[in-house]
C-alpha cells in the first residue's frame, strides 16, 4: 500500500491498527489521505472512520477503505459512517489512482 | 448511471456496439470483475445500481435495460437508432490507420445530431483526421461538436 | 472435498492467479497450474487465515523460504538482492493470504467473520483438517494454496 502511494508521490506513514492511526492524527501531523483497511485488531476501520468523523478539526482528511470485504451492505455502511471511497482488494495501482483522481487528490489519467 | 442519476424522469436509449460477439455477451451480462470494479467507478453509484455476483458485480436490471447491445463493425454503414445526441468511440480509432480513421469518424458525423457530442479517448483527438470538428472544454476530456463552421 | 461451500479448486486458482496478477506482478500470466510431478515443499513456511464458517475452515498459503523471499521482493517492489527481512515476508504472505481468504469468503452465500493472517514456519493444521491443495506455480516456483475444514 505504501508503495503504491509512494509511487504515486504520496509520503506515507503507516499505522498498524486505528487506535494507532488516531495517535498520528492526534500528534498534529497534517494528512491528506487515509487508506483504511478493516479487518485490524484493537480498533478496525469502520470504527475508525467513525472516530475520525467525529472530530470537525479532521473534516478535510480523505478516506478510503482498501480491504477484501466487499460485501454490498459492508460498502454502504462504509460510505455511510462516512468513508469517501471503497477499494477492494486485490486492486491494480491505477485503480487507486483512478479513485484518487476522482477525489481530486491526484489530476485525471485514463487507462482504456 | 450519471445521467438518471441527475436526470431521473429523463428517457434514456444507449445502443452500445462492437464487432465481437463475445464482447456484447459479456456486455449483455452486465457482469464486472472486481478489478473492473475497482477502476474509476464511485463506490456510492456501485452501490446504488451494482449487486454482488461471485466474485464480481452486476448491473441492475433498470440500468441494463436502458442499453442495447448490438454487433456492429465500424467500417460499415452507421447502426440504426440515429441521429444520436452522444456518440462514445474511445481509444477505438487508435487501432486504425489514417484513412481508415477518416472514414469511420465521416459515417459518426453522419448520425450525430447538430450540437451532439462525440467521446474520444482522453488522449486522442480529431485533429488531422477530420476538421469537421471543434473541441469543447468540459473539464479535462475529449468531447468533440460538429464545426458550426462545416457547411459540408 | 472439503472446501467450505462447495468451492472448487477451479474457483481457488483463478482468484490466485489474479491476487498475483493484480499485486505481485502486476501482469498477468505469472502465476499458472503446477505443471511439474508430485510436490513436496521443503521446509514450507506457512500463512493462514481461518474462516467462520461451520465447521470452521482455513485458506493457507505454503511455500519454500527461497520463493517466500521472491513473491516478498515483488510484491514489495525490492530490488534483486535486496535483503529480505523476516518481518517483511510476514508481512507480505500475510497480506496475500488475507486476500485469497477474502476472495474466496466473496463467494460464500453467507457472511463469514475472518481471522486476521498468521505467518509461520510451523504448520497450523492438525490431524483431522482436511486441506484441499491447489498446487500452483509462479515463475517456475511451487506455489501451494490449501482450502478446507480444520
Amino acid at each position: 500500500m505504501a508503495d503504491v502511494l509512494s509511487g504515486l508521490g504520496f509520503d506515507t506513514s503507516q499505522a498498524g491498527n486505528g487506535r494507532e492511526a488516531l495517535d498520528l492524527l492526534d500528534a498534529g501531523h497534517a494528512f491528506d489521505l487515509a487508506c483504511i483497511d478493516w479487518n485490524m485488531p484493537v480498533m478496525d476501520g469502520l470504527e475508525f472512520v467513525v472516530a475520525v468523523r467525529a472530530r470537525r478539526e479532521w473534516r478535510d482528511l480523505t478516506l478510503i477503505m482498501v480491504t477484501t470485504e466487499g460485501e454490498h451492505g459492508q460498502v454502504v455502511r462504509a460510505l455511510a459512517a462516512g468513508a469517501h471511497e471503497y477499494v477492494m482488494k486485490p486492486f491494480t495501482p491505477d485503480a487507486l489512482a483512478s479513485k484518487l483522481a476522482l477525489l481530486g487528490l491526484l489530476p485525471f489519467e485514463e487507462s482504456p | 448511471m450519471a445521467l438518471l442519476e441527475s436526470a431521473p424522469g429523463l428517457a434514456v436509449e444507449i445502443i452500445a456496439t462492437d464487432i465481437s460477439e463475445e464482447v456484447l455477451r459479456r456486455g449483455r451480462s452486465g457482469r464486472f470483475s472486481q478489478i473492473e470494479i475497482n477502476r474509476g467507478l464511485p463506490a456510492a453509484m456501485l452501490v446504488r445500481h451494482f449487486a454482488r455476483e461471485g466474485t464480481g458485480w452486476e448491473l441492475s436490471e433498470r440500468m441494463r435495460s436502458t442499453v442495447t447491445f448490438s454487433q456492429h463493425n465500424l467500417l460499415d454503414q452507421p447502426p440504426e437508432g440515429g441521429a444520436f445526441d452522444i456518440i462514445f468511440l474511445r481509444n477505438t480509432l487508435i487501432y486504425f490507420d489514417l484513412q481508415t480513421r477518416r472514414e469511420v469518424l465521416c459515417r459518426v458525423r453522419s448520425v450525430l445530431r447538430s450540437g451532439g457530442f462525440l467521446l474520444l479517448g482522453a488522449t486522442e483527438s480529431t485533429f488531422g483526421i477530420e476538421d469537421a470538428w471543434e473541441r469543447v472544454q468540459i473539464g479535462g476530456g475529449s468531447v468533440y461538436r460538429i464545426s458550426t463552421a462545416d457547411a459540408a | 472435498m472439503s472446501m467450505p461451500g462447495a468451492i472448487d479448486a477451479g474457483q481457488v486458482a483463478i482468484i490466485a492467479t489474479e491476487v498475483f496478477a493484480a499485486m505481485i506482478d502486476r501482469e498477468a500470466g505469472f502465476l499458472t497450474t503446477w505443471s511439474g510431478g508430485p510436490l513436496t515443499v521443503a521446509d514450507p513456511l506457512y500463512a493462514w487465515v481461518d474462516l467462520s464458517t461451520v465447521p470452521a475452515s482455513r485458506l493457507q498459503l505454503s511455500t519454500d523460504a527461497g520463493t517466500a523471499d521472491e513473491v516478498t521482493r515483488a510484491f514489495l517492489t525490492m530490488g534483486r538482492v535486496e535483503p529480505v527481512a523476516e518481518a517483511d515476508v510476514a508481512d507480505a504472505l500475510g497480506e496475500i493470504a488475507n486476500v485469497l481468504a477474502g476472495n474466496v469468503k466473496a463467494l460464500l452465500p453467507e457472511h463469514v467473520e475472518m481471522t486476521l493472517p498468521k505467518v509461520s514456519w510451523q504448520s497450523p493444521s492438525r490431524d483431522g483438517a482436511r486441506l484441499n491443495e491447489v498446487l500452483l506455480e509462479w515463475r517456475g516456483r511451487p506455489i501451494v494454496v490449501s482450502l478446507g475444514t480444520i
